[in-house]
């Protein structure tokens, strides 16, 4: 059973830009007291201007206003990356300033192939909407993917994501634990030079790829 | 340059079991620390995945950071104040606060988040030990006579 106030620990994440106005990034979630975790691909290896935009969503049964054109944040600085498995770990920068969550952090060893998951993440933060999505799915498959010379845990989940949805956690079915973590779609060599409403016609298709969260734990 | 007699092992001792275990991965497959220096500034994630976020691709910064490191160990000026703290710290802290403190002045000249580039820095320090700073600084065409900070 996913908790109850999940939508005040998955939180979109964005960065102010020039001229104040704050741009949507990607997904992330409370990985401890202080800390959250989102792809390094979100971020980058600069924290400037980052933030957890809060009060968006709490309860995943609430009706989310759209209309609320209302956007707060909390500044967050970067306290870990690893590029390699696409994590960075966010803190922060308020010291006074705490989260609280009933999951734990898994692995993808937790969920065989054919196990039902649930992911959550904020889709279509491209064009500014911010509505905390679930997505029910099952694992397609357990793989290990190539980074340079390092192969890393992954889940392929049968589902297909949108740009702002990196960086959602992967819930086993009881909502209990995060056991990955979404990064993206599989494009055969790279991404296109084509895009197509702002999709790359390479990753339209029915999956996704979720890095093992024991990575994340890894970086706390 | 820096006033240090470096040591070839533990530089990466200080960092996160993700990131160590990686890094030594990667240098065990024969990389050097340039090359892993490199990719980690340069890209994310796996081959053949395309990130679902919404930001542009990730520019390397890799140069950047090198040159502020070379600047800091070879002798550049500019840091001479910064050297002599660095020295005091390698006294108290060793390694990792060595690490620690070089990435918070580079980070801040090069606009990057500090635990960003911990790990390259930790890298740059693993060959200038092998090496030796004196080579290393020549090697980076570095002037090495400017007197210690």
């Amino acid at each position: 059973m996913m908790d109850n106030h999940i939508g005040r620990v998955v939180l979109p994440l964005g960065r102010i830009v020039n001229g104040g106005a704050i741009q949507p990034l990607g997904t992330c979630f409370a990985v401890g007291p202080r800390k959250f975790a989102t792809a390094a691909h979100v971020t980058g290896p600069t924290d400037e201007g980052l933030l957890a935009i809060v009060g968006r969503a709490d309860s995943l049964s609430d009706y989310q206003d759209t209309t609320n054109p209302q956007v707060n944040g909390i500044t967050l600085k970067i306290a870990s990356y690893s590029p390699l498995h696409d994590i960075v770990i966010l803190e922060i920068a308020d010291a006074s300033s705490q989260v609280s969550f009933g999951y734990g952090l898994g692995s993808s060893d937790m969920i065989s192939t054919g196990a039902p998951v649930q992911s959550l993440g904020y889709p279509h933060a491209d064009h500014g909407r911010l509505v905390l999505t679930q997505q029910s799915s099952m694992v397609g498959a357990r793989i290990l993917l190539g980074a340079d010379n390092l192969k890393i845990k992954h889940v392929v989940l049968n589902t297909q994501t949108r740009p702002g949805q990196s960086g959602g956690p992967v819930f086993t079915a009881d909502g209990r634990f995060v056991c990955a973590m979404i990064v993206g779609g599989y494009v055969p060599g790279g991404p296109s030079s084509i895009s197509l409403g702002g999709i790359d016609p390479q990753a339209l298709h029915q999956t996704t790829h979720a890095v093992s969260a024991e990575y994340i734990a890894g970086l706390i | 340059m820096l006033a240090i007699t470096l040591t070839t092992d533990g530089w990466f001792e200080g960092l996160p079991k993700t990131q160590s275990e990686s890094i030594e991965q990667l240098v065990a497959s024969g990389k050097s620390e340039e090359e892993v220096g490199e990719l980690w500034l340069s890209r994310t994630g796996s081959n053949n995945t395309l990130g679902f976020g919404v930001g542009g691709p990730i520019q390397s910064f890799y140069t950047n950071v090198k040159n502020e490191f070379v600047a800091f160990v070879c002798g550049d000026a500019k840091y001479e104040e910064e050297r002599a703290q660095a020295a005091q710290i390698w006294n108290s802290q060793g390694k990792v606060g060595l690490v620690s403190m070089v990435a918070a002045v580079v980070a801040s000249t090069v606009g990057l988040a500090v635990a960003a580039i911990v790990p390259v820095i930790a890298l740059l320090f693993s060959l200038a030990a092998k090496i030796g700073l004196n080579a290393f600084c020549g090697a980076c065409n570095l002037d090495t006579t400017t007197p210690a900070g």
